[in-house]
């Protein structure tokens, strides 16, 4: 579908005649105002342009069929007779207008709900990346042994993939990186990605301004530093100043000319991950210091490629399985056990694939339930209704009119209400998401969406609503029609009560569903309360953790040793600080660190190397962290500054290796250098998303240097307050290194939780509602119920009856329905809940404590929704209704 | 009315020219546009003319007061004319050109 052309259907319901003479026009005005909006202003734009479309249309027809009922009094086609038939709806809603304000409402969240976790669905899953043919762009991935997914290829790896392969036409890599972009203080740290000189071009990714990378700008000792920038850094970052290209910016210090800005909206290929620029992958060598091209074991870049006309991805897969093969038997020490794997992009690293997709698809169930609360709330409105309107449909159909004209009436009704409650979701949902950015801008996580509600996501509410004002318009329809005049004079009441044993189903079902909502969102609350009160096997609360990163024009191995001892010392006098560390990988990051060990005496099963998780560390690293020395000794300063192969290892590794035996003293081989084990220190948290211990061994810093370390550093008081002391300190050394504001560990924890938080708050608030609106519904039934039984409740108070005897009965009738809901709902969560084991933390599908709670807050709140109306009946005076008998 | 009341104009220009003289307080959407232009070309205040070029340029349309429509609005501007003076006389508002 072409981007205007909704706008062009819309046209079809206008007038004939004024269709036919301004209808062109009218798309060509169109198209001119919509190129002026853009972003946000784009979606306010088309809400106007749609109301605009409502209110002309409305009295484009009213004048039409005026002039037409002037001239002839047969009925005209169909769309005069829908027409008809909205007014008329319009004329009997407007009568109406404190039932159509609250149905208007229900919906406009019902709808409003779905419509906002329907944008970030198509966000995610079903928005095609901005690229030409996106279905034939590739991932390629690392399969390393002992590794997972978010290890890399080595550059000499990537040149004999590139040119060998006959698959592909062609194959980019890239290297995403955090960078600092300016000098001095105004620095700005954002992501980029060093990427080879075809990046574009496989992707097919144009540019709004200037040129992509040429082939020149990709070869290894070029030494030309170029970049482009995202149209979005542009915008924001540069002032979107029209001269940008030809200019220098400093990216960590080095200079780099402008000279393209990529097409608007594309931000890399990982959705949520934004990129703002694009730096010729060369140039990452003279940039970041601990990059070799030439070590074939360095997985540092990702892939991306393009088949070629006919092949498949399984014929890729394939192609790279006999190409990692033989790269395996030409380098077999470097290259060992290393696969590829291949599959479509999708804005998603592939590892996570799964899981975000099983998650959103938990999301739309969650919006589909409530929007099949509101509907049966609006019904149940509806029904309640009709039952008043059983007279005027009774004379209407007396006097001869067609019963599918009536139906047609009172599902025109019900259309008009959901389209005015579709209209007033769009804006609902747009405030929701607007409300989530902030949520997610409020983490201190990077990622970025930009949520856009394009075309898709306006079709998904009008669909939402059509398909929902048919189900609720259904039910009033067939009862007001399922009888004919004369039943209905005579079984006035049993008709009634008919319709109020529907309403009551309609009950039951909004509160289990409401009721599976709640359920759902209590489990999600209590994974995140597990999770944050998870033991990390470190104080997360008090350590924070900050980076540098030493340019290599400037400091070769032994200065950059010297730089990190002397930052070490000069961090550690900021008075506050208890202790300080410094280690090359930083706690509860993601990517692991393989490092292949041998261990003499093991027997390792398996034809994969034996690896392990690696980490180099001061000999402070572990007593910041506050993790424990369980036998032996932790690291002295002499292991350090002696570059002493010693190693301290954690529980778990102590256990693998050598159960039941003397561990201290046990010897490792690392790269042919033999090792001895000097300490064994309790098992911690090593990557955010391990659940379950795995093994660490922690190496002297000095054995590998590192030009970018992470400083690890902890305090009594928070230790986010000490990034400006700690920037000071290293300012002192170096003025012109920048140090990224600290982060808590803690920080860091919750920031992997957002998932079950996100669940929490969203089905949290949307149980909320739906538990609200089942609430009203009891009300609404009780309170009809007590008003058809005035007479009944009279005569029995006039006859003796006791008035906590009639609260009995009508509290107790209310409260049979509200538990018959609930143990429905109990026994669909009990279905439901184990869907939800891969997303729940630390407690179990069927945790009672959620269950109990839920059920007792769900019936305490139902039996003030059934106190209320007995309480009015309670107050019948039975001398009034007698005397209106 | 009043914006094309020195020369033919087309939609959007309109659209425009209302959007500037009310410092974009009002934006008239299509719907709205035209469904004003085809009443006032119904009751003959405006009519559609052909572009000064000769040849009418594809799906574009230029529309120009007739002199019904001009008698119509010059009274209903002496109309409010007259309301705006006397708004005036009795200091509701500033007189024009003063500050």
């Amino acid at each position: 579908m072409s981007r205007g052309g909704w706008y062009r259907r819309l046209l079809r319901f206008y007038p004939r005649a004024f269709r036919d003479r301004y209808g062109a026009e009218m798309e060509l005005h169109f198209d001119q105002t919509k190129k002026d909006a853009n972003g946000v202003g784009r979606f306010r734009f088309g809400v106007r342009v749609l109301v605009d479309f409502v209110r002309t249309a409305a009295s484009a027809w009213v004048t039409t069929l005026v002039r037409q009922s002037a001239c002839t009094f047969k009925g005209g086609g169909v769309v005069d007779r829908f027409s008809q038939d909205i007014r008329f709806a319009i004329r009997t809603l407007r009568k109406r207008p404190v039932f159509t304000i609250v149905v208007v409402a229900t919906l406009a969240m019902g709808i409003g709900a779905n419509t906002a976790i329907f944008t970030i669905v198509n966000e995610i899953l079903l928005r095609p990346l901005p690229l030409g043919e996106p279905s034939k762009v590739v991932d390629l991935f690392a399969e390393v042994p002992g590794g997972n997914s978010f290890g890399g290829f080595s550059y000499t790896d990537y040149v004999d993939y590139r040119d060998r392969n006959d698959v592909l036409s062609g194959l980019a890599a890239f290297m995403g990186v955090r960078v600092d972009v300016g000098s001095d203080e105004r620095a700005r740290r954002v992501s980029a990605q060093f990427s080879s000189e075809n990046y574009f071009d496989v992707l097919q990714v144009g540019t709004a301004m200037g040129r992509t990378f040429l082939p020149t700008e990709g070869q290894r000792g070029s030494g030309m530093n170029v970049v482009v920038v995202s149209f979005g850094y542009w915008q924001q970052g540069m002032g979107a100043d029209s001269a940008v290209i030809g200019s220098t910016i400093h990216v960590d210090d080095v200079p780099f000319t402008v000279v393209g800005v990529a097409a608007r909206g594309f931000e890399g290929t990982f959705v949520g991950f934004p990129i703002q620029m694009w730096l010729t992958l060369p140039s990452a060598e003279r940039v970041l210091t601990n990059v070799d091209f030439d070590d074939r074991t360095a997985g540092i870049l990702e892939l991306v490629g393009r088949l070629s006309a006919n092949t498949s991805v399984s014929r890729a897969a394939a192609a790279f399985d006999i190409l990692a093969r033989q790269l395996e038997d030409e380098n077999p020490i470097a290259n060992r056990g290393r696969r590829v794997g291949v599959v479509q992009t999708t804005g998603i690293d592939h590892s996570m694939r799964v899981g975000v997709t099983g998650f959103l698809a938990v999301l739309m169930v969650v919006a589909g339930l409530v929007l099949l609360v509101t509907c049966l709330n609006v019904s149940g409105m509806m029904l309640a209704r009709s039952t008043g309107r059983q007279k005027e449909m009774t004379i209407r159909l007396a006097v001869g009119a067609s019963r599918g004209r009536l139906v047609r009436q009172l599902l025109t009704e019900a259309t008009v209400l959901f389209g005015l409650g579709g209209l007033a979701g769009a804006f609902v949902a747009a405030w929701l998401v607007d409300a989530l950015l902030v949520f997610i801008t409020q983490l201190s996580v990077p990622i970025g969406f930009a949520l856009p509600m394009d075309w898709r996501v306006l079709l998904f509410t009008a669909s939402a609503a059509f398909a929902a004002a048919a189900f609720a318009g259904i039910f009033p329809a067939r009862e007001a029609l399922s009888r004919d005049a004369a039943s209905v004079l005579r079984t006035w009441e049993s008709e009634d009560r008919r319709t109020g044993r529907l309403r009551s189903v309609f009950v039951v079902v909004q509160i289990a569903g409401a009721m599976v909502l709640l359920v759902g969102a209590g489990l999600f609350a209590r994974s995140v309360l597990a999770g944050v009160r998870a033991d990390l096997g470190f104080d997360a609360d008090r350590v924070a953790v900050t980076s540098i990163t030493l340019p290599n024009d400037r400091y070769d191995e032994a200065r950059g040793q010297v730089f990190f001892s002397q930052l070490l010392t000069s961090t550690a006098a900021i008075p506050g600080v208890a202790s300080v560390a410094l280690a090359a990988r930083r706690p509860l990051g993601v990517a692991r660190n393989p490092v292949t060990v041998e261990v003499p005496g093991y027997q390792h099963t398996g034809d994969q190397e034996l690896t392990v998780d690696g980490n180099f560390v001061s000999d402070t690293y572990l007593s910041t962290l506050g993790v424990g020395i369980i036998a032996g000794r932790d690291f002295a300063a002499e292991d350090i500054v002696g570059k002493r192969n010693v190693v301290v290892i954690n529980q778990t590794t102590a256990s693998r290796f050598w159960p039941n035996q003397t561990v201290v003293g046990q010897r490792i081989v690392v790269a042919e250098q033999v090792f001895s084990v000097v300490g064994v220190a309790a098992d911690s948290r090593s990557l955010l998303q391990d659940a379950t211990p795995v093994t660490q061994v922690y190496f002297p810093m000095s054995v590998r240097f590192a030009p970018r370390m992470n400083v690890v550093f902890r305090s009594a008081a928070d230790p986010v307050s000490f990034g400006a002391q700690i920037q000071t300190a290293v300012a002192r050394l170096d003025a012109s290194l920048v140090v990224p504001p600290p982060v808590t560990l803690r920080e860091t924890m919750n920031g992997a939780l957002l998932p079950q938080r996100l669940a929490a708050v969203v089905t949290g608030g949307l149980g909320l509602f739906g538990f609200f609106l089942a609430a009203l519904g009891v009300y609404g039934i009780l309170a009809h119920a007590v008003g058809t039984r005035t007479k009944e409740i009279g005569v029995r108070l006039a006859l003796g009856g006791r008035r906590t005897n009639v609260l009995g009965l009508v509290v107790g009738s209310g409260m049979r329905l509200v538990l018959v809901g609930v143990l429905l709902g109990l026994g669909l969560s009990l279905l439901v809940s184990p869907l939800l084991r891969g997303f729940l933390v630390g407690v179990q599908p069927f945790d009672p404590i959620t269950f109990a709670v839920v059920s007792l807050v769900f019936m305490s709140v139902a039996s003030i929704a059934c106190y209320l109306p007995a309480r009015r009946a309670t107050r019948i005076n039975p001398a009034t209704v007698l005397r209106n008998e | 009315m009043l914006s094309v009341v020195n020369e033919a104009q087309h939609g959007y220009a309109i659209m425009q020219a209302v959007h500037d003289r009310t410092s974009g307080s009002v934006t008239l959407g299509p719907g709205s546009l035209y469904w004003a232009i085809k009443r006032l070309v119904d009751a003959g205040y405006l009519e559609e003319v052909v572009d000064g070029l000769g040849e009418r340029p594809q799906r574009r349309r230029y529309y120009e007061i007739t002199g019904t429509g001009r008698t119509v609005l010059e009274r209903e501007v002496k109309v409010l004319a007259d309301i705006l003076g006397y708004a005036e006389s009795q200091q509701l508002i500033k007189r024009r050109g003063t500050t």
